[in-house]
């Protein structure tokens, strides 16, 4: 009752300013950065009594205040409010490296690597084999030239085994989930990031071959990634060193210094063609894994990472696509359950083949759902390569990713549950 | 690399090397022959004055202006951070002439500063809309307690008359904050057409209406990371409301800080997160303060001569000011020495919040002119404070 009053407060504020022509409007991201932080919170807070994770009421605020519903956040105030991202992601990483501890890792090494060669094979073959099946329906696919109808398949096959790593994480985080269901997702999670982009870029070249017969196998932009990926681990490594030695020497505002380091990481990796995540979650991984000061160093992010999170989730949140969903939204909920079928199948014969834990067999699955700014990169490098057809299949996979943001939190939430693995099993255990 | 790049890396590389220096700060000041010395703010505006447009450019002018909406949230953050303190019943403890004859001592140095700088600058050329006298007048009222306080600790004092002070301090950064709401909204009316009522009565509602959710929203028991979230929003949201409507954003908040210290019964929880991020908020706002003075224009028609006059005169009046306001006070019948101490008070980061907040409403040559006289004066009188406190410091012991 306390948090209703003051939300309605808000959101008539906001909806007076939405329709009266303010004289400043270059302060307009101020005023609705606290906007949204606060409802988004609320709402999210709100969101657990009807059993849904936090995150899934952040993103849903974003999606009742963005431009599709309410339009109290327009695409313009979207898009100078996506300076958090870059921070909010390299702080969800950081907290993943943090969390992955190496003793738990080696027990479930071998779990971990089946699962992520099942699924991410069943996954890939299952949903192109099932697009080239049934191209003909699809009205992406329909009047496409064969060669070109395989590009689509493959593609929409890579973009279904990309996952979000932030959303995993940040679910993770708000249950303080921890067993071997946590650490195989966890572990999945990170490796599949970096595979993932790699068979992105070999299905780049490919499918720059088949579009263009004459042209030869691009191996260059492999070459660039591998570099890429080994230089961001490298750098990651040697920020977790200057981690542990301001942590173990310096000590004073240890917040601060940790916000600026992954502040600087999040908007400079980029412009050196380093990826945040990886050098994130290196620079978690050896703070946690070669120091004493891990806990410390986990505790010193989760004091300050709540305000990122929520605004970060509720941003993404109103940044999608609902037209994009009804347009197309017949086409997207087969994709998300075709996509859905495949990744049951991929976790449960990787875990079956080695014998694993039989919760992490039954619902292991629920944590590989969530799709967003990776996949949504994809769906917009596809789109500038191949212009004649890339922007409607950058619909589809938008639309698709829509609906895996959204019923992916709870899903997890489901299974973490279902696994025993929260913060309050264990207080009952 | 785009300005707003260059400015993150500029301001993180720097607030990283500030908390190593703030870590070894006694052996670097050891180092120069200074013993537990603070210089609360200088370097960072010198700094921010090297690095800005003016100085290497390292800071572009287009860099610092998409950092408003940043200015703003720490107005607001530093407004609410020094109202909260400013709960009433403590007061009350107080014994009770003593806010009254610092009301009287502030009124005093506000009217005599005014008549000086009036006087001073009736003999100059001076064509403008804005009302210098009347606002540096506003701006002579706050002291900075906190050099005091730091002062006494490096000297290892505790004494009474020392307490007295810093408290006599605190109560002048009210009563500046109490004048600057009366008086800001009439001299910016002029320039921004907003007029002096609207100006007064949306500056109370923003801070009423945020003050009122802040108090609903921290009503039931919270985690320390939900209050901080619940007061970065409210602090985002009052200062992007407030200067979206070109009013102050530090204003608003004051009003804000000034309405939860009397009426939350979470005052000093919500104090204690404010106050954790304060030095940080303040280090980065100095830096960008510092980078906004724009020392080109002083060029243009003797502006350097004539803005360096008048800082100080401005820093002359005030000490001359506050020394007759208390000086009066002491003979109205309060026989207490100390008093007389408090002209020596340098200028206080109030004072430097003030500034960026009349910058930010004020966007003519004039508030850039008004910011850099502001700027020296605050150096000189830290300056000057340095010298004279530590000899003050050490005899009142």
């Amino acid at each position: 009752m306390f948090d209703l009053f003051p939300l309605i407060l808000l959101f008539a504020i906001a909806a007076g300013v939405r329709w009266v022509n303010v004289p400043h409007s270059e302060f307009a991201p101020t005023f609705y950065l606290g906007f949204i932080l606060l409802t988004a919170y609320f709402l999210g807070r709100f969101g657990t009594r009807f059993r849904l994770p936090k995150i899934s009421g952040y993103i849903l605020a974003g999606i009742l205040f963005g431009p599709h519903l309410l339009n109290l956040l327009s695409h313009a105030e979207i898009d100078r409010l996506r300076l958090i991202d870059g921070l909010a992601l390299a702080l969800i990483a950081l907290i993943a490296g943090g969390e992955l501890k190496m003793k738990e890792i080696q027990k479930q090494l071998a779990s971990i690597l089946s699962v992520l060669v099942f699924q991410v094979t069943i996954v890939f073959i299952g949903i192109s084999l099932t697009v080239l099946l049934f191209h003909n329906m699809l009205p992406v696919t329909r009047d496409l030239p064969l060669n070109t109808v395989i590009i689509v398949a493959i593609f929409l096959g890579v973009t279904a085994v990309a996952k979000s790593p932030a959303t995993t994480i940040a679910i993770i985080n708000e249950y303080r989930a921890r067993g071997p269901m946590t650490d195989l997702v966890l572990g999945v999670t990170i490796l599949k990031d970096v595979v993932v982009l790699l068979i992105f870029a070999v299905v780049m070249s490919v499918s720059r071959m088949l579009a263009h017969p004459g042209q030869s196998f691009d191996a260059t932009f492999l070459m660039k990634l591998v570099m890429e990926i080994g230089l961001s681990l490298s750098i990651g490594a040697g920020l977790g060193g200057l981690f542990i030695f301001y942590l173990k020497r310096i000590r004073t505002e240890t917040e601060v210094f940790l916000l600026l380091s992954v502040l600087l990481v999040a908007e400079f990796a980029p412009l050196f063609h380093l990826d945040a995540l990886l050098l994130c979650i290196a620079a978690g991984f050896v703070v946690q894994n070669f120091s004493q000061q891990g806990k410390q160093f986990i505790e010193a992010i989760e004091r300050s990472v709540l305000p990122v999170l929520v605004l970060f989730f509720a941003i993404a949140g109103a940044g999608l696509d609902l037209d994009a969903l009804f347009n197309l939204w017949e086409f997207a909920i087969a994709l998300v359950l075709l996509r859905l079928a495949f990744t049951w199948i991929g976790t449960y014969t990787g875990i079956r083949v080695v014998h694993g834990n039989k919760a992490v067999e039954k619902y292991g699955w629920t944590g590989f759902v969530a799709q967003a700014g990776v996949t949504l990169g994809m769906a917009i490098l596809i789109e500038r390569s191949f212009p004649d057809w890339g922007s409607e299949l950058k619909t589809l996979i938008i639309a698709a990713i829509t609906v895996n943001q959204v019923i992916g939190p709870v899903l997890f939430r489901y299974g973490l549950f279902k696994a025993r693995e929260t913060a309050e099993f264990r207080k009952y255990d | 690399m785009d300005p707003r790049s260059e400015l993150i890396l500029i301001l993180s590389l720097l607030i990283g090397l500030g908390l190593v220096a703030q870590k070894y700060s006694r052996i670097i000041a050891s180092i120069f022959g200074l013993k537990g010395e603070t210089l609360v703010g200088i370097e960072f505006i010198l700094i921010g004055v090297l690095l800005g447009p003016q100085g290497f450019n390292l800071i572009t002018r287009e860099a610092l202006e998409g950092m408003f909406p940043v200015f703003a949230l720490g107005l607001g953050w530093i407004g609410m951070t020094v109202m909260i303190e400013m709960d009433l019943k403590q007061f009350q403890r107080m014994p009770p002439q003593l806010g009254v004859y610092s009301l009287i001592a502030s009124l005093i140095t506000f009217g005599i500063t005014y008549i000086l700088i009036r006087m001073i600058l009736a003999q100059l050329p001076l064509v403008s809309k804005f009302d210098w006298a009347l606002m540096l007048a506003v701006l002579a009222i706050p002291a900075a307690p906190e050099v005091l306080a730091a002062k006494a600790r490096a000297f290892g004092q505790r004494t009474r008359e020392l307490t007295r002070l810093v408290t006599m301090g605190i109560l002048d950064d009210f009563y500046s904050i109490l004048f600057y709401l009366l008086i800001f909204p009439l001299l910016t009316s002029r320039i921004t057409g907003v007029s002096y009522h609207k100006n007064l009565l949306y500056s109370f509602a923003i801070g009423l209406l945020s003050a009122l959710i802040l108090n609903l929203l921290t009503i039931p028991s919270r985690k320390r990371s939900e209050l901080q979230l619940i007061l970065l929003g409210v602090v985002f949201f009052a200062s992007g409301l407030s200067a979206m409507l070109g009013i102050s954003p530090f204003l608003t908040c004051s009003v804000c800080g000034l309405l939860v210290a009397n009426s939350s019964l979470k005052r000093l929880r919500i104090a204690e997160v404010l106050q954790k991020a304060e030095r940080p908020v303040f280090f980065f706002f100095l830096v960008l303060a510092g980078g906004l003075i724009e020392l080109h224009m002083l060029n243009e028609d003797d502006m350097l001569l004539f803005t360096s006059f008048v800082a100080m005169a401005f820093v002359l009046f005030r000490w001359l000011s506050k020394y007759v306001g208390y000086w009066t006070v002491s003979r109205i019948g309060a026989p207490d020495k100390a008093r007389r101490e408090l002209p020596f008070l340098a200028l206080s980061g109030i004072f430097i919040a003030m500034l960026v907040d009349i910058r930010l409403v004020v966007h003519s040559p004039e508030g850039n002119e008004l910011l850099y006289t502001g700027m020296l004066a605050f150096i000189l009188s830290l300056l000057f404070a340095h010298v004279t406190l530590r000899y003050r410091v050490a005899r009142a012991s």
